[in-house]
């Protein structure tokens, strides 16, 4: 794993990496109780771009089940896209938010955007979101 | 005789008025002299009866003097009775006996033989007037007192009353006759006269009758007459002339006539103008037909010879497909011979594309057994890809345990992430898998539908086969109808044969009659010729009629 091995500074971040639509998100693996597959007769599931505030429903190529931990010891199961990668990342690969996520930041959740593979993965916390929605 | 219309005309009228005076002069004449005989006779009357009135009255008074006497004394008593210069009285009895007379030469003498010129006994007559009516007068010729010559008398006598005696008297009437002569003296003078004044206003009425006849003539007869005699004598074919009509009369319906023909001579002729420049016209189109027909003609007689010509080709042609149509025969039957060798042929070959078609069959079954288990490597394959997503879910979640754990959990989140690694590789790998196997089932559909197309093919041959065989069946009847047609064709052909002589024979006959059209033709050319010339000269003499201009020509049809 490259990326752990270029992360051998003092902060690092451990991070479920997955994506949604053609975006690419990362969240604290810390917050993430479960993986599970996807089953449609579930019906206590969120769906991520609800509580990312997508305009449109994206199409879910490879829908995944998450389950996150919440406030007051409880839990939250969120479908997801595909995931990517569970792996550790530098602060120092952190990069500022551009000027066109700034105003957002608090309000959907993202807190960082990390830059890999020449793309941004915008760093989510899903609790707060949740929290939000 | 050379005399004018006038001349006839005041001729007649000269006559009708010299025979209308002549007959008024005849009538007025005969009237004037019935008037003057009349009147003569009046005269001759009128002095008659004076003279017996005065001869009645006389001897009426005598008589009557006498009855009274004694016969002596009426004897001396009518003795001296005289009157005038010569008048007397006689006395006779009824036996003719003159009882007194004052001539000796009768007194007391029986007087029955006296008579005048004229024979009439006198005597007698006066006795038998007398006797019969008791009186009357006598006419008679008696010499006049002093002379010799007998003159007119009357005489008048009557029975003396209460005797046997007869008394009379007489007179002269000589000078009645030539008082009635100076009447028809003057009567003739005033005929003569009356008859010179006729005259003379029978010629003054015929000179002024003559006078106005002949205005009258000239103005309403022998004018007008005049004027269309001009308008005829200057006529030159001139159809616009036009005749003044100024009368209702003969003369003038004659003028009114004479227009009216120039009318419709000018309509006709205006008519033949027409009908002449469409002659003309038709004639030349004619003409053109004629010479467009002899060049048809011409046409047509090379035509008929080149079919002629044809034709005999065609009979010689004929007798040739006649021989041939023999070989015909000959390889029909020999192709029946062979279709049907070629039919065995082809059930033959049905057969073995018939063991073809089983072993394409048999091939595709054993190809769709393939593609089924090409399928049931497929679900293999899905199983194998669902186990392989549940690992690397499984070591998504290991790394997740191993990320919460720590330090301690670090070897173990390696082992995860290759545990993913791994399962991700077998993802891809079967994920190849299926695309392969997807290829071998695509192969095997498109092997599946080859054979499909081959079995379908080979089925078709097979029924190509079958309908060969069965069409070699029924070509072998068809090749044996063939056969007959063709010893049919022989036949007929031998019948073209003489037909197509028999054909050239008419065209020959049609040739002779086409040269006897053209001959025809060349008459009817001649006469359309001539017609083209005779209607140029009608053309030339219409146009020396001279017509209005404004008259439309009128149509004839």
């Amino acid at each position: 794993m490259n990326e752990s091995a270029e992360n051998s500074g003092i902060e690092k971040l451990h991070l479920l990496l997955f994506t949604v639509g053609a975006a690419h998100f990362g969240c604290h693996s810390s917050q993430i109780l479960e993986i599970s597959d996807y089953n449609n007769h579930d019906d206590d599931l969120r769906w991520f771009h609800d509580l990312a505030d997508y305009g449109t429903a994206p199409s879910y190529l490879k829908p995944t089940v998450i389950t996150v931990k919440t406030e007051n010891a409880g839990y939250q199961r969120v479908v997801i896209d595909r995931m990517e990668a569970i792996t550790e990342f530098s602060l120092s690969r952190m990069v500022p938010v551009p000027a066109l996520l700034e105003s957002r930041t608090n309000q959907n959740g993202i807190w960082g955007v990390l830059l890999r593979h020449n793309q941004l993965t915008l760093l989510v916390d899903i609790c707060r979101m949740l929290k939000k929605g | 005789m050379n005399i004018t219309l006038r001349k006839k005309v005041l001729l007649l009228v000269c006559v009708a008025m010299f025979a209308i005076a002549t007959v008024l002069s005849f009538i007025s004449v005969s009237n004037i002299q019935t008037r003057g005989k009349e009147r003569v006779a009046g005269i001759r009357a009128t002095l008659l009866s004076e003279r017996k009135l005065q001869l009645q009255n006389l001897v009426d008074m005598g008589g009557r003097t006498l009855a009274k006497m004694s016969p002596d004394e009426m004897k001396k008593v009518a003795r001296n009775m005289k009157y005038g210069e010569s008048g007397y009285l006689w006395i006779q009895d009824f036996n003719n006996f003159m009882i007194l007379h004052p001539d000796p030469r009768l007194d007391n003498k029986d007087g029955s033989g006296i008579t005048d010129p004229n024979g009439v006994a006198i005597i007698k007559e006066i006795t038998k007037l007398c006797r019969e009516n008791g009186s009357g007068f006598l006419n008679y010729a008696w010499r006049k007192p002093g002379s010799e010559v007998k003159v007119p008398k009357i005489s008048y006598a009557k029975t003396i009353p209460g005797t046997s005696w007869i008394v009379g008297t007489g007179v002269y009437i000589d000078d009645i006759e030539q008082q009635v002569a100076k009447e028809e003296a003057v009567i003739q003078g005033e005929l003569k006269t009356t008859i010179g004044q006729y005259l003379a206003i029978s010629l003054l009425l015929s000179l002024l009758l003559l006078m106005i006849t002949v205005f009258l003539v000239s103005r309403y007869i022998t004018g007008p007459l005049t004027a269309i005699s001009n308008s005829i004598k200057t006529f030159d074919n001139d159809l616009t002339i036009k005749i003044p009509v100024r009368s209702h009369d003969e003369v003038g319906m004659l003028g009114a006539w004479f227009n009216e023909y120039i009318a419709k001579l000018h309509a006709v002729i205006s008519m033949v103008s027409t009908v002449t420049e469409k002659i003309n016209t038709n004639a030349n189109v004619i003409a053109s037909s004629v010479d467009q027909q002899s060049g048809f003609s011409s046409q047509l007689s090379s035509s008929v010879m080149e079919i002629s010509s044809t034709m005999e080709e065609f009979s010689s042609t004929a007798t040739q497909i006649a021989y041939h149509s023999q070989g015909v025969v000959e390889r029909a039957d020999a192709t029946l011979e062979e279709t049907k060798r070629g039919a065995e042929e082809v059930e033959g070959l049905s057969a073995r594309i018939n063991d073809i078609y089983g072993m394409i069959t048999d091939d595709m079954n054993e190809i769709i057994d393939l593609g089924k288990k090409s399928k049931e490597i497929n679900k293999v394959m899905e199983l194998i890809n669902n186990i392989a997503n549940q690992t690397r879910l499984i070591a998504f979640n290991a790394a997740l345990e191993a990320a919460s754990a720590g330090e301690s959990g670090k070897r173990f989140g390696v082992v995860a992430v290759e545990i993913r690694r791994l399962a991700d590789s077998v993802v891809e790998s079967t994920a190849e898998i299926e695309r392969k196997i997807t290829e071998i089932q695509d192969s095997v559909n498109r092997l599946v539908m080859s054979s499909e197309k081959s079995s379908l093919l080979t089925r078709e041959g097979q029924e190509f086969a079958i309908n060969t065989v069965t069409l070699l069946m029924e070509n072998v009847s068809g090749v044996e109808e063939t056969a007959n047609a063709a010893r049919q064709i022989s036949l007929s052909t031998q019948q073209q044969q003489i037909a197509s002589s028999q054909v050239v024979l008419a065209l020959k006959d049609i040739e002779q009659g086409i040269h006897a059209a053209t001959a025809s033709i060349h008459d009817s050319n001649k006469v359309t010729d001539e017609l083209a010339s005779l209607s140029e000269q009608l053309r030339s003499l219409v146009t020396t009629f001279k017509l209005s201009p404004a008259t439309p020509p009128q149509d004839p049809g």
